[in-house]
């Protein structure tokens, strides 16, 4: 059944070292449609850096991204979100002087307050474009039940509740792939429990979806494929009963050397 | 009377030149310190234009205004994306190459500077029409400053100060939104410079260095750095303190020396004593705020 | 065209005329790796060593040594105090970079005016007449400042390796450089570090100051330019590499030295400056970053080629 599903997007020999870190060895990867990846391994594997170097947020050393089939690893990160390529991050980052709405409202594809003719004239244009935004941002609210603090400070939510905002914020790109930077850590149980309704629908609407997560129990039941990092490789990948029934694997990630 | 007028005059043009200032250093978060050359280059510009072109004077200033941006876009396109300390050091170089090449062009004065420069307004009311008009203009500038940080645009300036990484990640072009925020910042402070040539009808590199970036971050520092009423009321205390000096009656060098320790100092007491300034935030110097990493 | 002892003499110049750009570099860009800030206030401790040199050498008469000694102590002392009462109080309340820019620049402009109203504004040097004799060794004029300056910084750069490589303090301030919450975690005090780190840059600084005062003139400006100097070569050096800013600094005045042939003089500070914006935009990891990433980008084109093979393959 994997077979049949194409590959949204492919990673190619990615490498990135900070000083003698390597953050990632020769990393190839495929993330397919409908299909959701789980990412796991120790602290420092390198999980939360495959995603900056799919977003772009750094620059890879060596290595390319492909989306489907086209070569990205030379474009900036705002023009791969642009290509829908949308991310959470682990710690959030939302922006704490704006209101949850407005961290929504600019957070899709395309922006349209952002042109500067906008910037100058505010011409009227801009002003339907930017209803049916905060239609859009209301409606992502709704969906991981936040609508209530929409006018809210970021600052006064619960941490689990910002996760949540910041999930929204990731569904306002509708681009084919979504990247989950340990969605459920710091959630309380119920919370979690939209949050991997919304995890499967997503993927069901045919989106490519990657979370890395330390909740394996959780993510075993959510993902279809598992890739195992240990220092910045792909140890293994495979489905989760493989991965999490390696014996290697487990000394690993709880021992901590391979 | 004259004198107080002049003075007037000057306060205005520093606070176009402050409040543009804060519009990058402020708001948009980026370390250019090359207002002061933006400023030049936009005296120089309207000189030369009423000068040797033969732009009617009232429409000189636009030529300001125009080099000024270009110039501005020299310095932020190749530079904007190199971050922090770096993009501050860059633009000490271009504000210091960028006087030396004036200094060096023997056309428009060379060291010496450029005098001579026609008049916007001539007459014994001169300096209040010409305070008029130009407070008109500094009206405008911090308008347009708060027009640009509010609204569907500023959302996405406020945003870029919080976090530029996570804007960036979102699809949000960082880059061409700080380009168009240093570009409009030295438009203003092109039209200061194209407005001070105009009224004082002589400039020379003297009057653009390093020493008056200092003196506009003393006026946004003072006023309190990201806020929008801060820099009038920065560059009131900055330009009329060390006129205070004058009154006493002592050798010009002395008295220069004596009016640079008074701003230079009334900065370093801000930054300890009162970091936020008079008007703005502490969210805008940190406290909270850590620098990612 | 240009005759080899010319050369030679150009050559041997630049580089004894170089030394108080390798030493005030050294100083900045140690500083710099040590705490992560640009210390522009570095200029107001050049000022006030110049100045106090000059009173205690031409007024009071003091012998050289004397002087030095007590200039240093007091620059190093400056310097103590910036560091107690400046830079910790900032790092303690989490100050953005900015505030940190801001307050060194401003002290290095309020020590400006500071020496302006207590020295005036005339160039002062700290020798009675700048004329020098020199010898003559295979046709290139040597004088005895030449020696002088090139042993003084030699044997300062070497007693700096030495104190970073070779003593217990050294692999302090190596230890907190590389990475201060790891050095604490060891016991080691951030604090107390710079604050060693910050003596240390004394003594470069006097040293430059006066190699600079008895070749040439002093303005209460000087402190800024050297110091922007400094910033060139360590953005060419390398941020973080103290070793490199000394060369960066010694390239530079050999420079500016043979630039004579190619522009004329007055667009030598022109060329200093444009080079410094150059080299943030297209070097800011200096040179040694320059070959480093020469060799990823060989790297990451080998790797695309094979993985493009591959594909092909795989296609095939
Ligand atoms: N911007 C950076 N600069 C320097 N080192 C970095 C940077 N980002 C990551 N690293 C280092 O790269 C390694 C991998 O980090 P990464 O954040 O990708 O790990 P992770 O697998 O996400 O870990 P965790 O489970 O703790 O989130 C770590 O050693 C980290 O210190
Ligand atoms: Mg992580």
């Amino acid at each position: 059944m994997a077979a049949e599903r194409a590959a949204i997007l492919r990673l190619e020999g990615l490498e990135k070292r900070f000083g003698g870190v390597v953050a990632a060895d020769r990393l190839s990867l495929s993330l397919r449609a409908g299909e959701v990846l789980g990412v796991v391994g120790p602290n420092g594997a390198g999980k939360s850096t495959l995603f900056n170097l799919i977003c772009g947020s750094i620059p890879a050393d060596a290595g390319s991204v492909l989306l489907e089939g086209r070569d990205i690893s030379r474009l900036a990160a705002h023009r791969r979100a642009r290509l829908g390529i949308s991310r959470t991050w682990q710690h959030v980052r939302l922006f704490p002087s704006l209101s949850v709405l407005d961290n929504l409202v600019m957070s899709g594809q395309s922006y349209p307050g952002e042109s500067l003719l906008a910037a100058l004239f505010r011409p009227p244009a801009l002003r339907r474009a930017m209803a049916q935004m905060t239609r859009a941002a209301e409606a992502a609210l709704e969906a991981v039940g936040m609508s209530h603090r929409a006018g809210h400070r970021v600052a006064e939510l619960s941490y689990g509740q910002q996760k949540l905002v910041g999930l929204a914020r990731a569904l306002m790109n509708e681009g084919p792939v979504l990247l989950l930077d340990e969605p459920l850590a710091g959630v309380d149980p119920r919370n979690q429990i939209t949050m991997r309704a919304i995890i499967d629908r997503e993927a069901a609407r045919g989106r490519a979806v990657c979370v890395i997560e330390h909740n394996i129990g959780v993510l075993r039941e959510l993902a279809a494929r598992m890739v195992f990092m240990f220092a910045g490789r792909a140890e293994a990948e495979g489905p989760p009963a493989a991965i999490l029934g390696d014996p290697r694997l487990r000394r690993i990630y709880f021992g901590g050397t391979a | 009377m004259e004198y107080v007028l002049t003075i007037l005059a000057l306060i205005v043009l520093w606070t176009i030149l402050s409040a543009s200032f804060n519009l990058v250093i402020g708001f948009a978060g980026l370390l250019i310190v090359a207002q002061p050359l933006f400023y030049g280059i936009g005296a120089y510009a309207t000189a030369a234009a009423a000068m040797f072109l033969g732009v009617p004077v009232p429409l000189a200033p636009l030529l300001g205004i125009l080099a000024a941006l270009l110039a501005s876009i020299v310095l932020s396109v190749p530079c904007v994306r190199v971050s922090g300390d770096y993009l501050l050091i860059a633009s000490i170089g271009f504000l210091l190459a960028g006087l030396q090449v004036i200094r060096n062009t023997e056309s428009i004065g060379g060291a010496g500077g450029l005098a001579h420069i026609p008049a916007l307004f001539e007459g014994p009311n001169r300096t209040l029409w010409f305070l008029l008009v130009s407070g008109a203009f500094a009206a405008a500038t911090l308008w347009l400053v708060r027009w640009l940080v509010s609204g569907d645009f500023g959302r996405a300036v406020v945003a870029m100060r919080d976090d530029e990484e996570a804007l960036a990640g979102l699809g949000r072009d960082v880059l061409r939104i700080k380009v168009f925020l240093v570009a409009v910042s030295a438009g203003c402070a092109g039209l200061a410079g194209g407005l001070y040539a105009l009224h004082f009808q002589f400039v020379s590199p003297d009057q653009f260095e390093l020493l008056h970036a200092a003196m506009m971050l003393a006026c946004v520092i003072v006023g309190g750095i990201g806020s929008t009423l801060g820099p009038p009321v920065g560059a009131a205390i900055v330009i009329a303190l060390p006129q205070l000096i004058t009154m006493l009656e002592m050798p010009p060098a002395v008295m220069a020396a004596i009016q640079g320790m008074l701003f230079t100092g009334l900065v370093i007491a801000f930054l300890f004593l009162r970091p936020q300034g008079l008007f703005g935030s502490a969210a805008a110097v940190g406290g909270s705020r850590v620098e990612a990493k | 065209m240009m005759d080899v002892t010319v050369f030679l003499q150009i050559a041997w110049s630049s580089i004894a005329g170089s030394s108080f750009y390798v030493l005030v570099a050294v100083a900045f860009a140690l500083y710099l790796k040590v705490t992560t800030y640009w210390n522009f206030a570095q200029a107001a401790q050049i000022g006030i060593a110049f100045y106090l040199l000059y009173a205690l050498v031409r007024v009071l008469a003091w012998p050289a040594w004397a002087a030095l000694g007590a200039t240093f102590v007091v620059v190093a002392g400056f310097g103590l105090a910036l560091e107690a009462w400046g830079m910790r109080v900032l790092r303690r309340r989490n100050s953005p970079h900015l505030t940190y820019f801001i307050f060194t620049f401003m002290v290095a402009q309020f020590a400006g005016f500071l020496l302006m109203l207590l020295g005036g504004t005339e160039p002062r040097s700290l020798v009675a007449s700048l004329f020098m004799p020199g010898f003559l060794v295979a046709g290139v004029s040597v004088t005895a400042w030449d020696v002088e300056a090139i042993i003084v910084t030699l044997v300062l750069l070497g007693g700096i390796a030495l104190l970073l490589s070779g003593t217990a303090a050294g692999e302090r301030i190596l230890a907190v450089s590389d990475n201060r919450q790891l050095a604490e975690f060891y016991g080691i005090s951030a604090e107390r570090t710079y604050m060693l780190a910050s003596i240390v840059c004394a003594v470069p600084i006097v040293a430059g100051v006066w190699l600079f005062g008895t070749r040439t003139t002093f303005l209460p400006t000087t402190g800024l330019d050297l110091l922007l100097i400094a910033t060139v070569a360590t953005i060419l050096g390398g941020v973080g590499s103290v070793i490199g800013a000394g060369v960066a600094a010694l390239a530079l005045g050999l420079m500016r030295g043979f630039s004579v042939f190619v522009v004329p003089s007055i667009w030598e500070n022109a060329l200093v400056y444009f080079a410094l914006v150059l080299a943030v935009v297209f070097l800011p990891r200096g040179f040694g970053g320059l070959w480093t990433s020469l060799l990823a980008r060989r790297r990451a084109a080998r790797m695309s080629q094979a993985a493009a093979t591959a594909r092909a393959s795989e296609a095939a």
